[in-house]
Order: C-alpha cells, then structure tokens, then sequence
C-alpha cells in the first residue's frame, strides 16, 4: 500500500517537475543568456556599444531635446544638445557641458563649455582642453573675438583676454567685442543631430540589465522574473525527492 | 502605468542616480597648487606627436584624446592633471612625479557610479615611489579593489601615463 502510494506521488511528482521545467524554461534561457553576457560585459564592452534600433529607442522613451544651441563658423557649425558637443555632425565624445560659445580664434577654434575652453583644428579635432587649473577664469559667460583678433571672455568677476598661447590671462575694461552668439541650426543638421543623439543614450548592458531582472517588459515582466526563480525552487526540491526516493 | 512608462521612468532614475555621483574632491587647481607649496610655476605645454601617441595606446589602450598637454614643472617635480574612463565616466586624476617616481596620486573628480573608493588613501598610498619599467609597466604590483576594477584600472594606466610624460617633458625638444 505504501509502495502503490509512493509510485503514485513519484509520478505526480514527475509531471509537476516537467511542467514547472516547460513553464520556466523560456524564460530560464533569457536569464541565462543575459546573465552570461552580463558576468562578462566588461571585456565585451557592452556598455558603450548603444542600441541603433529606433523601436527599441521609442520602447524606453528616449528621445532627442527639442532645440539644438548652434554657432556658426564659417561654413560649420559647433552645437549643442542636452550637454553633448557636436562639430557639425562629429560628437566630441571628451566634451560635455553648456556651450557658452565659439570662436575662430587664429588657426583654430576655441570653444567655451561649462568652465572649459576647447582648442580645436579647423577640421574640429581636439588640441587641448583649459580650465581654471590652466588660469582660464572663473564663471565663462560668453566668448568672443575683439578687434585686434584677442581672444576675450566674459567671465563671473569681469571681461578677460589672454596671449596667443592662452598661458596668461588679464582683466580688461569693457570694449567693442564680437561676442559669440547663438544661432538657429539649420533643419537638416538638427534632425542629424537629433539621430546621433538618440543613437548614444542607450547602451546594450542597460538593456540585458532589463531583460535580467524582468523591467524591459514592466512590472508584469518583474513577477514573471519572480515566478521563475520560485519555479526554479520548485525544480531542485522536486527534482531532489524524485532522487531520494528512487535512490532509496 | 505601461511597461514602456516604468522603463522611462526606471532609465531617469538611473540617469540622475550616475549624476548625483559625480564629485568633486578637490579642484585641479587647488591641487596644483598645493603640489608647489602656494607658489606653482608657468604651465608648459607638451605636443603630444604621432610616436608619443603610439606609446600611449600601449599605455591606454587608446590615443589620449588631446593633442597637447599643459602640466607645471619645477627642478624634479612635474604635475600632471589627467582623464581616463573607468567604465563609462572619465575619472580626473592628478599625479605629482618626483625624480621619475610618483609622489602622490589623488582623484580630483569622479562621475562614474560605481568604484569610487579608489579615492580613498589606502588605495592611493600604494603609488607613492613607483617608477616606470622600460616595458612602460610600473615596477611594483598595485592591489586591486574588489567591485572597482575598472576604477583601479584607469588609475594604474593615468600613474603609468604620467611617468611616461614626465620623462618625455624632460627631452629637450
């Protein structure tokens, strides 16, 4: 009687393990999947290759600021998105921060972000970057160019110009200078930007961080999350006492 | 609220947990500063040419992305103020060279979320008197930071760096 029983529950037991196996092996695979790539995301790199899909951009919300901050020189363009640098369609990945202006300045470009100024080539490659730690001074307002071709800044205590290798910088009073305005971006430029922006905001691991723990598909994608771990459990408890009694 | 809505709103979240992180622990002119006692030098400028670039990509794995470099120097000593990633944030780092040694290496800002005790002295200390092999490796061994591995990292390749322009600041060219 109790071997008939026994066989019975070892059988019932059997189904219970295989449809708690079927139920949670699809999304067992994704966990897995995810989790492995995750354990070694570092040496892939998975954080700074970005999702280009633009369905998967849409599935989170990311989407470009509306107006891109532009200036013109010459016949490119230094812009500004959400604190992203762009040298007409190039990010300049190293540079973030308010563009407070930009200039050609002699041979090459100088551009005000945050408390920064950049040099870069004419054909927008960085030279190198000035602080305050360089004596760029405090609070840059504005940038411009004044008549005699000085580089000239509008900075918290006052207006300041620096030498040709811009080592040392002096006050000076308020005069005529062609300061650095703000421009509208051309359409075809803003949406270009617009892309690119959008194209570096969401990076793969974030993505199989989501998909690991379940919230790429909302709450309900959580509990499923949760289900399966019961799931799993349930697999090693029932798989242990098939093994105990048929051992026994 | 809809799957998309909870991933917008779990993304932000994300977003503005990285940038609270961002800290500042000393500004870099402070540091250079103090590294000359209140009285630094003129900054001199280093170009960073194509051969120098090659070795640096051994050093970084990548070009420093500047073309030339500013950095104050007096007899021995040279301060260096440099920037790498750790794993998605740069980490602005400034090292004090000694006779071709590393005197002191501090982080100045750090912006990524994870890894920040590499800021801390007792991570810190174990630079102090390292020098530079011929092969551009340090000459001692750095213990890692268990969670901060790509932190450790950058410092390790910022102090060989800086070793590695120190001696080329001091070429005459």
């Amino acid at each position: 009687m109790t071997s008939h029983r026994h066989r019975i529950t070892n059988r019932q037991l059997g189904a219970w393990h295989r449809r708690l196996g079927l139920a949670a092996a699809a999304i067992l695979i994704l966990l897995v999947a995810s989790g492995l790539l995750l354990n070694h995301g570092d040496r892939l790199g998975l954080s700074r290759i970005y999702v280009q899909r633009p369905w998967l951009l849409d599935w989170y919300g990311i989407h470009a600021p509306a107006e891109p901050r532009g200036m013109a020189l010459g016949a490119h363009w230094l812009s500004e998105l959400d604190g992203r640098i762009y040298f007409d369609r190039h990010e300049l990945s190293n540079v973030r921060g308010r563009l407070k202006g930009a200039v050609i300045f002699e041979d090459t470009i100088a551009v005000a972000v945050e408390n920064d100024i950049w040099l870069l080539t004419p054909s927008g490659a960085i030279i190198e970057q000035l602080s305050a730690a360089q004596g760029v001074p405090d609070g840059l307002r504005a940038l411009g160019v004044d008549r005699a071709g000085r580089l000239v800044v509008e900075a918290a205590q006052g207006i300041y110009t620096t030498d040709s290798k811009l080592l040392k910088w002096r006050r000076i009073a308020p005069q005529a200078v062609n300061w650095a305005r703000p421009m509208e971006v051309p359409p075809a430029l803003r949406a270009e930007l617009a892309q690119q922006y959008r194209r570096r905001e969401l990076s793969i691991e974030r993505v199989l961080v989501d998909m690991h723990s379940g919230r790429f598909f909302g709450n309900i994608g959580v509990w499923l999350v949760d289900l399966t771990a019961v799931a799993c459990l349930g697999l090693a408890v029932s798989g242990l006492w098939l093994w105990a009694r048929r051992a026994r | 609220m809809t799957a998309r809505h909870t991933i917008a709103a779990a993304f932000t979240a994300l977003f503005f947990a990285v940038m609270a992180h961002a800290a500042v622990y000393q500004e870099a002119g402070a540091f250079v500063a103090e590294a000359f006692s209140g009285k630094p030098p003129e900054p001199k400028m280093l170009w960073l040419d194509t051969a120098m670039q090659a070795e640096i990509v051994k050093i970084l794995g990548h070009r420093y992305p500047v073309m030339r470099l500013r950095y104050w120097s007096d007899g021995p000593r040279s301060v260096w103020l440099l920037e790498e990633i750790g794993k998605e944030e740069p980490i602005t780092v400034g090292i004090v060279v000694n006779r071709q040694k590393i005197e002191l290496i501090k982080v100045l800002e750090f912006r990524e979320s994870r890894g920040g005790e590499v800021r801390h002295p007792f991570f810190t200390r174990q630079f102090e008197g390292a020098g530079l092999r011929d092969d551009r490796e340090l000459d001692r061994s750095i213990d890692g930071i268990s969670g901060a591995t790509l932190s450790v990292r950058a410092l390790t390749k910022l102090s060989r760096l800086a070793l590695y322009l120190d001696g080329k600041a001091r070429v005459p060219q």
